[in-house]
């Protein structure tokens, strides 16, 4: 059977029978089947323990992050106090952005006149 | 840990990029007074502007010649130095600048720090006081916070004429406020309190 195969001229009487005969598809398809079946024969001890031993499912994009992002969210705030330059919410130990902004114009301004 | 406690921070650079940014910080620095940076990019910066003004205060040849190759501009900043630096810090034991956190500036939300050059034209912190002085003031209360007094102190220690400088500064707070910013300030400030005893 090899030998056919490797003749051209061969294939192509094969392949002339495949399409005009039916039978001889199903025969040639039969023959390998029966030859992979003795494969997994040699196997079959592993193939329930490990070989199936694959996830059932794809994991979801949702499950995925949610599993991934666990324990990383935002914390509160809560180191606040009031600027004592305007009175508004500031961040302890960091100076007022809306102080600091006031007196960089402030300079700019002095700068240019 | 292997090699120790490190000496410096090294700012995810090879020994000649670190060299070369420090030496940027402090030009631009000893340049603009007040300069605005990630938080420990301005804690190295000051350790070398520290130093600098040391040699200013020296002030021998050798010291000079330090001083011109640690520049990137030097000429215009080495008769700054050794001119109105070092008459300004002639008194001051150290401590010649200054390093304040703000909220993060660049787009990677690294803490950021404004580094300036203590009792000069740009000083965060005198404005600040200043600042925190003329509300005291203006919401009638007779003494100052705790903390405001110690600004008060450092921000007047050694600067020339520093009490009246303050007083000035508030004055002029006062003026401006008054017609640029009329009802709009107050009535923000009075809600943010609001907030707070709520
Ligand atoms: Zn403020």
């Amino acid at each position: 059977m090899a030998a056919r195969l490797f003749s051209p001229a061969a294939s192509i009487a094969r392949w002339a029978q495949f399409v005009q005969n039916p039978s001889v598809l199903s025969q040639t398809l039969f023959q390998p089947a029966t030859l992979t079946l003795t494969i997994p024969g040699l196997l079959s001890d592993i193939w329930d323990s490990i070989l199936r031993a694959v996830p059932k499912k794809k994991t979801s994009h949702m499950k995925k992050r949610h599993r991934q992002m666990a324990g990383k969210a935002l914390k509160d705030v809560k180191n606040l106090n009031t600027c004592p330059g305007c009175g508004q919410i500031k961040r302890a130990h960091v100076l007022c952005p809306h102080c600091v902004s006031d007196i960089k114009k402030q300079w700019a301004t002095a700068k240019t006149a | 840990m292997a090699g120790g406690a490190a000496k410096y921070r090294h700012l995810s650079r090879k020994s000649s990029h670190r060299q070369a940014l420090l030496r940027n910080l402090v030009t631009s620095l000893f340049k603009h007074e007040s300069i605005t940076t990630t938080w420990a990019k301005a804690k190295e910066a000051q350790r070398l502007a520290e130093k600098l003004i040391t040699l200013g205060k020296k002030n021998t040849e050798a010291s000079r010649r330090r001083a011109l190759e640690t520049f990137y501009t030097p000429h215009d900043i080495v008769p700054k130095l050794f001119g109105p630096l070092r008459e300004r810090y002639a008194e001051r034991p150290g401590g010649y600048t200054r390093v304040l956190r703000v909220e993060p500036k660049k787009d990677d939300q690294a803490p950021s720090a404004i580094l300036e050059l203590v009792d000069g034209p740009k000083d965060m912190r005198f404005n600040m006081t200043a600042r925190a002085v003329a509300r005291q003031r203006s919401k009638g209360f007779e003494t100052l916070n705790e903390l405001t007094v110690t600004n008060v102190r450092k921000v007047t220690q050694f600067r020339k004429d520093g009490v009246e400088q303050l007083e000035q500064a508030i004055q002029q707070l006062g003026l401006e406020e008054q017609p640029k910013k009329p009802a709009f300030r107050k009535v923000k400030a009075e809600e943010n309190e609001g907030d707070v005893r709520a």
